[in-house]
């Protein structure tokens, strides 16, 4: 069920669909990796994180990478990306100045 | 179509157990899973051949095919044509990865002997489609103004609006134009990455535009009147007496439009390059001889 106001998945119907346990969700929030929401007193998440949790899922259930792996993994990652988008301006930075 | 020697690609022996292959399959994709190498295409091609080798050995029916006839792999038609006798081919499979991969990530090596992938979730799991990465070549001059382009996904034609002022290596999102969900799950979405290729004589920084023209003596120390290319066309620019050479001077809106931002432009700056004559004559070199003395 998802609930069309603010597309909220209950966390309970999502863990469902997805076959994981509500424990794992509670595991990501604690560690800071996902957002909870409360809404009417049920726990969701957004849909917008869903790509992000499937993630994460892969990571601890289909590479077998505990949660304090995925963690710092997942920090990691973001480092990388602020990098590679740092050396895509760099590279234009440079071509502008190659152009001289 | 070369054979692949899948034991190889998981470093694993002839010989190796389901476990062996579960364990290799694992570390190597813990090495080349693209959700741990984003934007890194050689890791994306190696985990490709990693899954591959994985979706043939760690399935029992597979793996016996395989190694019975890989090597001999141009006897695999022989064997899909007898498979397609059979009823079609709904085995139970392994656990693999998922993510962003579809048929089109096996070998044509895995096509012909195992006719595309059986991969399929043991479960009924729901999941988003995997996400399109393309890359789109533009010229500066066609991302000067927004417009629309047709683009072919996956034998799909999408039509996109391109917004002016895009800039290079800036990556939007087309939501939905990925792979089609897994058991109703919502669709991936399409990344296209923009190169944006610079054949003018304008150099841009983000929405400002630099460029230098050169100036004849005269009209640098008397003043005048030259026309300047900007990147929508001519226009006549005053110049003051005196102008020194390396003078830099900002047309205010005559540069790159604001990315989204209708109407709004960035500046050109252009720089002087003060030409001075060649080939005097006499009389030029008299008259110069003469005007240094006065100073």
């Amino acid at each position: 069920m998802i609930m069309d106001r603010e597309n909220l998945i209950p966390i309970q119907d999502f863990c469902s669909i997805y076959k994981v346990p509500e424990t794992f969700i509670a595991s990501l929030y604690e560690y800071e990796l996902i957002e909870i929401t409360t809404t009417e007193n049920t726990q969701c998440v957004s849909v917008t994180q869903i790509k992000n949790i499937e993630k994460l899922i892969r990571f601890h259930f289909e590479m077998d990478i505990n949660l304090e792996g995925i963690h710092a993994i997942s920090n990691l990652l973001d480092k990388v990306e602020t990098l590679q988008d740092e050396i895509k301006k760099l590279h234009n930075k440079i071509d502008f100045y190659e152009r001289e | 179509m070369p054979y692949i020697d899948y034991y190889k690609i998981l470093g694993i022996p002839k010989n190796a157990t389901e476990k062996d292959i579960k364990k290799a399959y694992r570390k190597l994709a813990r090495k080349y899973h693209p959700d741990l190498n984003p934007n890194d295409k050689e890791a994306e091609k190696k985990f490709k051949e990693i899954n591959e080798a994985n979706e043939v050995l760690s399935h029992p029916e597979n793996r016996k095919k395989y190694d019975e006839h890989g090597k001999d792999w141009k006897h695999a038609e022989e064997f899909e044509k007898a498979k397609q006798q059979q009823q079609q081919y709904q085995g139970n499979r392994q656990q693999q990865y998922s993510g962003n991969f579809n048929e089109s990530d096996f070998s044509d090596f895995f096509e012909s002997m195992f006719g595309g992938s059986s991969k399929q979730r043991s479960s009924n799991t729901m999941f988003r489609g995997q996400d399109f990465n393309a890359e789109l070549q533009l010229n500066l001059k066609d991302v000067y103004t927004s417009h629309k382009r047709t683009l072919t996904v996956n034998n799909k034609n999408i039509r996109i609006t391109i917004p002016a002022g895009i800039e290079n290596g800036q990556v939007i999102k087309i939501t939905g134009h990925g792979g089609k969900g897994i058991n109703n799950g919502p669709n991936g979405d399409l990344y296209i990455t923009f190169n944006i290729v610079n054949n003018t004589h304008f150099k841009r920084d983000k929405n400002n535009l630099y460029t230098t023209i050169d100036l004849d003596l005269y009209n640098a120390l008397l003043g005048g009147e030259v026309t300047v290319d900007t990147f929508d066309g001519k226009v006549k620019l005053k110049v003051k007496p005196e102008t020194q050479n390396g003078t830099q001077i900002k047309l205010k809106n005559k540069g790159f439009p604001v990315y989204k931002k209708d109407g709004q432009f960035g500046d050109l700056y252009i720089t002087f390059n003060i030409k001075t004559p060649t080939n005097l004559t006499d009389k030029e070199k008299e008259l110069f001889t003469e005007l240094s003395k006065l100073r």
